[in-house]
C-alpha cells in the first residue's frame, strides 16, 4: 500500500486594483475610490490575519495596475507580517499588462507556497487562486482601447487548467459591464461573479462595501473550496 | 426522559431522549491530548476486501489504495525517485485522559450503561453540535453475532460559527432489525451553495429510509446506483425549484454493516470527498477516498449519482469510520497526528463524551464542519 499523507490546501489570493486616473477622481468633494482602497486594503489584510484558521490556509498578494502592473505586496502568508506599498499614480488601464503580470506570478507564487510546507507531517496543496479584480474603466492603454482578443488570452490562461483561478470582477462607476463579465468566472452553468456599481453609488461607502464583501468572500471561499461571493451593497450582478 | 446538565461553561444544555443527544456547545473548549504517540504500524490482519471495487469510468476517478497493504514499518524505504514521507515527530507518551464526567450519583456497577441505538436517527450541524451513540446487534440465534457500538458527532465548524452561517454536515444511522444490519451515512453540504445544509439532511434521511425499506430481493451491495439515483431524484423533487434546479449539493457516503459471529461485513457506497476508513491493530486503511483531484472540485449529489462501492470484512476489534472531509481529511496512513492519536485512543471504544472531544480535536487549520460516525465491531455478543 502506498503511503498517503493528509493534505492541507493553501489558497493564493490576489487583489488587483485599478490605479488609473479616474480612480483618483473625487465626485462632489468626497474621498476618491483609490484613496479609500489604499486605506482599506491593509485593514482587510489585518482582519484576515486575525482569523487563525484562515491565516493557516491563505496567502495574499496585492497588485496595482494603470499604465503598467505594479507589485504592491508579494505573495505572503497571512501568518507573517504583510507589507503593502502605496501604488504609483497611473493614467490608463492596461488589462494586457496586469493579466500578463498575474499569469507570470502565479507559478512562482505556488512554488513558494509549496516550499513553505516542506518537512511537515502533511502535504501542502496549492488551491486554485482566488482573484479579486477591482476596476472603474474599460481596458485602455497607449491611448487606445485594448481589444478583447488582446487581453482575453491571458485571462484564459489564468482561469484554464492547470491554474484554474477563480476571478471576481468588481466594477466601480464607469466600468464596462461586458468587460467585467468577460473577465469573471462563475459556477458551470451559473452566473458570472461580475458586479458593477449602481447609479449613485460612489466613494467611501462603495469601497467599504466592496472590501467587506471581499473579506467575507475570502473566508467563505477558503472553506468552501470554491469562490463564494455575495453582491456588494451599492452594486448589482452583471448578467451575461 | 430529559435531563439538563451544566458542565463548567462547556456544555450548555444536553437533552437526552432514548439515547439521542443534541448538545449545544459554547465554543469548542474540550481538548484532546496533543502529540499522541502512535503504535508501530503493522499489517492489518483483520481487514480484507471481499470483492474488487467497482468504479464507473469518469475523469475524476480517484487514486485508491489496494486491498493488500504493504508493511510500511519502521525500516520502510522510499521508492526510487520518490521522496520519503515525513517522519513523524517524536511524541510525548500517550495520555489517555478522558473527559471528566460530572457525577451526581454513581451508576450501578460504576459504569454508565450504553443505550440501545434508536431505530433511526438523523442529526445535523446547522446551528449547534449534535451527537448520538448506542449499541445494536441481533438479540439471539445459534451463533450470536458481534455487537456493534456506535459513536457519532456532527460539529459546526469554527468558520461557520465565526461568520454566523449555518453548518452543512449531516449524519445518521439506522438499525434494521429484520435484516440485522446497521446503516450509517455522512453527508457534507457544498459551501458554495446556500441550501447545501438542507440538502445534506435530506440526503441522510432519504438514504436511511431507502436502505431499510428496500425490497428483500435487492442486496445493498448491488443497489448503489439505484440507491443514489433515488436519493438524487428525491432531492430535486423535494428541494428543487420548478426547473428542477437545486441551490444545494452534498457529498455522501453510506455504509451497511452486517454483524456476524466473527466480525462484520461492510459495504460502502460513496460520492465525493466524505470518506470511509477502517482502523485495525493501530493502522488506518482508506475504504472510500476521493482525494487528489487536479483542483478542488469534488463529486457531489445530485450531480453525480453513481457511487464507488467497496465491500470488506472487518474483524472483531476493528473500527469503521465515516467522516466528512472536515474530519477525515486530517487522517492518513502514516504521519498524521490525528491518525496516530486516534489509533491509540480508539484501541478501545471511547466514552461518548470522549468521542465528541476527539472529533473536536484542536487544530486551527481544520475550521470546517466536522462529522464522524464510528462503529466498534464487538468481540462477541457480550461486548455491548
Amino acid at each position: 500500500m502506498t503511503t498517503m499523507l493528509s493534505e492541507r490546501k493553501t489558497y493564493p489570493i490576489y487583489i488587483l486594483l485599478d490605479v488609473s486616473a479616474s480612480m483618483r477622481h473625487s465626485p462632489s468633494g468626497r474621498r476618491a475610490p483609490l484613496a479609500a482602497f489604499n486605506e482599506m486594503i491593509p485593514d482587510l489584510v489585518m482582519s484576515l490575519s486575525d482569523s487563525r484558521s484562515l491565516a493557516k490556509a491563505a496567502w495574499i498578494s496585492v497588485i496595482a495596475f494603470g499604465d503598467e502592473a505594479e507589485l504592491l505586496c508579494p505573495m505572503t502568508a497571512l501568518t507573517d507580517p504583510v507589507h503593502i506599498r502605496s501604488p504609483r499614480d497611473g493614467r490608463q488601464t492596461d488589462y494586457v499588462a496586469v493579466l500578463r503580470f498575474l499569469h507570470g506570478r502565479i507559478g512562482p507564487d505556488a512554488r513558494a507556497i509549496e516550499a513553505s510546507g516542506t518537512g511537515q507531517s502533511y502535504r501542502t496543496k496549492v488551491a486554485p487562486p482566488l482573484v479579486f479584480f477591482i476596476t472603474d474603466g474599460a481596458p485602455y492603454a497607449r491611448d487606445r482601447y485594448q481589444r478583447p482578443d488582446e487581453w482575453m488570452p491571458y485571462r484564459d490562461r489564468i482561469v484554464g487548467a492547470p491554474v484554474s483561478a477563480r476571478i471576481a470582477a468588481i466594477g466601480l462607476t464607469g466600468a464596462h459591464p461586458g468587460t467585467l463579465s468577460a473577465i469573471a468566472t462563475g459556477r458551470p452553468g451559473g452566473r458570472q461573479n461580475a458586479f458593477i456599481a449602481t447609479s449613485g453609488a460612489t466613494g467611501d461607502g462603495l469601497a467599504g462595501s466592496v472590501i467587506s464583501v471581499i473579506e467575507r468572500s475570502i473566508k467563505l471561499s477558503v472553506q468552501a473550496g470554491e469562490m463564494v461571493i455575495e453582491v456588494p451593497d451599492g452594486m448589482r450582478r452583471v448578467d451575461g | 426522559m430529559g435531563e439538563q446538565l451544566l458542565m463548567l461553561g462547556v456544555i450548555v444544555v444536553a437533552l437526552t431522549v432514548a439515547g439521542v443527544t443534541v448538545l449545544a456547545m459554547r465554543g469548542r473548549t474540550i481538548t484532546m491530548p496533543r502529540g499522541v504517540l502512535g503504535r508501530p504500524l503493522q499489517a492489518m490482519h483483520g481487514w480484507r476486501e471481499r470483492h474488487p471495487d467497482r468504479r464507473p469510468p469518469g475523469p475524476s476517478r480517484p487514486e485508491q489504495e489496494g486491498p493488500a497493504p504493504r508493511r510500511p514499518g519502521r525500516g520502510a524505504r522510499a521508492e526510487r525517485g520518490r521522496p520519503a514521507p515525513p517522519r513523524p515527530a517524536p511524541s510525548p507518551p500517550v495520555e489517555e485522559a478522558a473527559v471528566r464526567r460530572f457525577v451526581i450519583e454513581a451508576p450501578r456497577g460504576g459504569q454508565e450503561q450504553e443505550p440501545r441505538l434508536p431505530a433511526k436517527v438523523v442529526a445535523g450541524s446547522g446551528w449547534h453540535g449534535s451527537f448520538f451513540h448506542g449499541w445494536c446487534g441481533a438479540a439471539g440465534g445459534a451463533r450470536p453475532n458481534s455487537h456493534l457500538v456506535v459513536r457519532a458527532a456532527a460539529l459546526r465548524g469554527a468558520t461557520h460559527a465565526s461568520m454566523g452561517t449555518e453548518g452543512q454536515d449531516a449524519i445518521g444511522a439506522a438499525w434494521d432489525e429484520a435484516r440485522s444490519a446497521l446503516y450509517l451515512a455522512v453527508a457534507d453540504g457544498l459551501g458554495s451553495l446556500p441550501r447545501s445544509g438542507r440538502v445534506a439532511i435530506e440526503a441522510i434521511t432519504a438514504a436511511l429510509h431507502l436502505c431499510v425499506s428496500r425490497p428483500d430481493g435487492i442486496a445493498f451491495a448491488q443497489s448503489g446506483d439505484r440507491l443514489f439515483e433515488a436519493i438524487a431524484a428525491g432531492m430535486l423533487r423535494s428541494l428543487g425549484d420548478r426547473a428542477d434546479q437545486l441551490d444545494g449539493a452534498c457529498t455522501l457516503v453510506v455504509a451497511e454493516v452486517v454483524p456476524r459471529f466473527d466480525g462484520a461485513q461492510v459495504t460502502v457506497h460513496g460520492v465525493g470527498d466524505s470518506e470511509a476508513w477502517a482502523l485495525y491493530d493501530g493502522q488506518w486503511t482508506p475504504i472510500h477516498h476521493e482525494r487528489g483531484g487536479a483542483d478542488n472540485a469534488t463529486r457531489d449529489m445530485p450531480t453525480h449519482a453513481r457511487p464507488y462501492t467497496r465491500i470488506f470484512d472487518l474483524s472483531p476489534g476493528s473500527v469503521l469510520l465515516l467522516g466528512s472531509d472536515g474530519f477525515a481529511g486530517a487522517l492518513d496512513t502514516s504521519a498524521s497526528p490525528l491518525a496516530r492519536g486516534l489509533a491509540s485512543l480508539w484501541r478501545r471504544r471511547p466514552g461518548w463524551l470522549d468521542f465528541v472531544n476527539h472529533v473536536g480535536f484542536v487544530d486551527d487549520y481544520w475550521a470546517d464542519d466536522r462529522s464522524a460516525v464510528a462503529v466498534w465491531i464487538g468481540e462477541g455478543a457480550s461486548d455491548g
